[in-house]
Formats: C-alpha cells, sequence, structure tokens
C-alpha cells in the first residue's frame, strides 16, 4: 500500500495554509515557496481541494485561498482521499475474489483508526513545537 | 492509496492453494485456472512467496506446491511484506523537517502504518478462507465437490 506525493504534498499544503491564514486569504506562491513545490503543482492539488470543500479561493488583489471549513470540522482521513481515492481501492472491494474480506477488514481498520484525526489536531501540535529562529534566507527581500 | 495486483492475486492464489491441497500438492496451472490469473504471473508471485519460505514446491509426477505452514500459522502480513517489498506508506522516506512534516508524520502517516501492520499481522490465511465461507456464496466449492 503506497501513498502518491499528492496525497503527501496535498496534505502539506492544506496543513500549510491553515497554519499561516488565520482567516486572511493565503496566495499560492507562499505556499508553494514553504512546502518547496512548484506554483503549477500546488495549483492543481488545490483545484482538488476546492472542489472537495477543504479550501476556498477569495478573489481581488488581497485574493488567494483561505480554508473551506474550520479545521477541527476537517477530518485529514477526507482530505486523503479526496487526494488519493479510497483507502483500499474499489475494485478490491467490488470483486468476487475470496480474498475480497480481507480487503473489506483492512479498510475498516483504518478508517477506525484514523476517524477522530482533524486538521486542527495537526495545527495544534505545529503549535506545541518551538518556534525556529529565522534563517538568514528569510532576511533576503 | 495503491496496493498492488500482486498481494491481491497473491493472497486469492493462496487460499485456493490451501483449500486444494488437503489430497496433495497442487499445479500452478490448476490455480490459475480457477482463479484466472495468468499464469506466467503466477509463477511470478509463488516464485517470491517460495522463496520467503511461505510455499513449497514438490517435485515429480504428482508434483506441485503446497503451504510450508498451516493456514492458520500463516500470516497474511508476512505474505503483503514479501509481495510488495515492505508494508512502509512511501516509496521513499519524506525528506523535509517542517513542524508540519514532523506532525503529519507522528499524527497520522506513522499511525496509518501501525494500523496497516497491525491489521495485516493480526490476520492468518485460515482467518481469510474462514471470513469466505461465512459470506456462503462461493461457486467455487460448489464446483470443487
Amino acid at each position: 500500500m503506497k501513498i502518491s506525493t499528492k496525497g503527501r504534498y496535498g496534505l502539506e499544503a492544506l496543513a500549510d495554509l491553515a497554519f499561516h491564514s488565520e482567516g486572511e486569504p493565503v496566495s499560492l506562491r507562499e505556499v508553494a515557496r514553504r512546502c518547496s513545490l512548484s506554483q503549477t503543482y500546488i495549483l492543481q492539488i488545490f483545484l482538488i481541494l476546492r472542489r472537495a470543500g477543504f479550501v476556498k479561493s477569495i478573489r481581488g488583489v488581497q485574493g488567494g485561498y483561505v480554508l473551506g471549513a474550520p479545521p477541527e470540522g476537517i477530518l485529514l482521513l477526507d482530505v486523503l482521499e479526496a487526494l488519493e481515492g479510497p483507502l483500499v481501492p474499489e475494485d478490491f472491494l467490488s470483486g468476487d475474489g475470496q480474498e475480497r474480506g480481507f480487503w473489506e477488514g483492512l479498510a475498516c481498520h483504518m478508517k477506525e483508526a484514523l476517524s477522530s484525526l482533524t486538521l486542527e489536531d495537526v495545527l495544534e501540535c505545529c503549535r506545541s513545537l518551538p518556534v525556529r529562529e529565522p534563517g538568514r534566507m528569510d532576511f533576503v527581500i | 492509496m495503491k496496493f498492488s495486483a500482486r498481494s491481491r492475486y497473491g493472497l486469492r492464489a493462496l487460499i485456493d492453494l490451501s483449500l486444494n491441497s488437503l489430497n496433495g500438492p497442487v499445479t500452478l496451472t490448476s490455480i490459475a485456472e480457477r482463479q484466472d490469473i495468468p499464469e506466467n504471473y503466477l509463477e511470478q508471485i509463488f516464485s517470491s512467496l517460495r522463496k520467503a519460505g511461505l510455499i513449497r514446491s514438490i517435485k515429480g509426477a504428482q508434483g506441485g506446491y503446497q503451504l510450508s505452514l498451516p493456514a492458520e500459522k500463516t500470516s497474511v502480513g508476512d505474505v503483503l511484506r514479501t509481495l510488495e517489498g515492505s508494508l512502509d506508506l512511501f516509496d521513499e522516506n519524506p525528506t523535509g523537517n517542517s513542524h508540519i512534516q514532523q506532525c503529519l508524520k507522528g499524527l497520522l502517516w506513522d499511525r496509518m502504518n501501525r494500523a496497516l501492520e497491525e491489521y495485516a499481522d493480526s490476520q492468518t490465511l485460515q482467518d481469510l478462507i474462514d471470513d469466505f465461507y461465512r459470506r456462503g456464496t462461493n461457486d467455487f466449492l460448489m464446483y470443487d465437490i
């Protein structure tokens, strides 16, 4: 079972937006820079996140993206499934193979393990870590 | 999330092998036919399983394959690790070390990995077979008896 880069970077980008937004729109350029990803890639990810309602785009000069719901209402499992598809591929669950019960049990067990995790848990964890000294690059204008 | 077809067909073939080996070794061809798995693909899968010691091949006219251990001692986790290479969620380890990356790792990725391993290691081939019987609808058995 593998998670693709889309799932991994998508969650990082969403958490980055949530962490830096505080209600104000954040530009994709800033998210891309902080996550060390290309803007094109971030745009693809945000299209998926916007369609699924996890982010909203705000137009205008001060425009950008904000969260589409409060962070405590955004389940990490839902975000991951929006980016990656279901935890266990649908054709594994719908086939008539004799091993099908295993995949159903696995999907159920994993969903249970992740069921209560929200974006707010990630933000809380980030706030609890010590603030780092800004690197020299942060001062370059 | 991606699982490879190797795991899916591997588990299916092992269930078949277990159910049909009561009277001796089972040929790869018969499993491939019953389960509609391309034979050369199944050969690759069985070669990995044999090297890992999960099945053994019996030579001779009545030869074929057998489970090395009874189904209730064959761990699904071992089968999946053999066929997938590992149960790690990522092909390569995440390199970044930002707060967000650290927190996602601790809260989400590590937890997912643990859940996957826990479940796979808790299941034996016999559990899968029992589960299959409980479902009742299996034309497979009707063919064989």
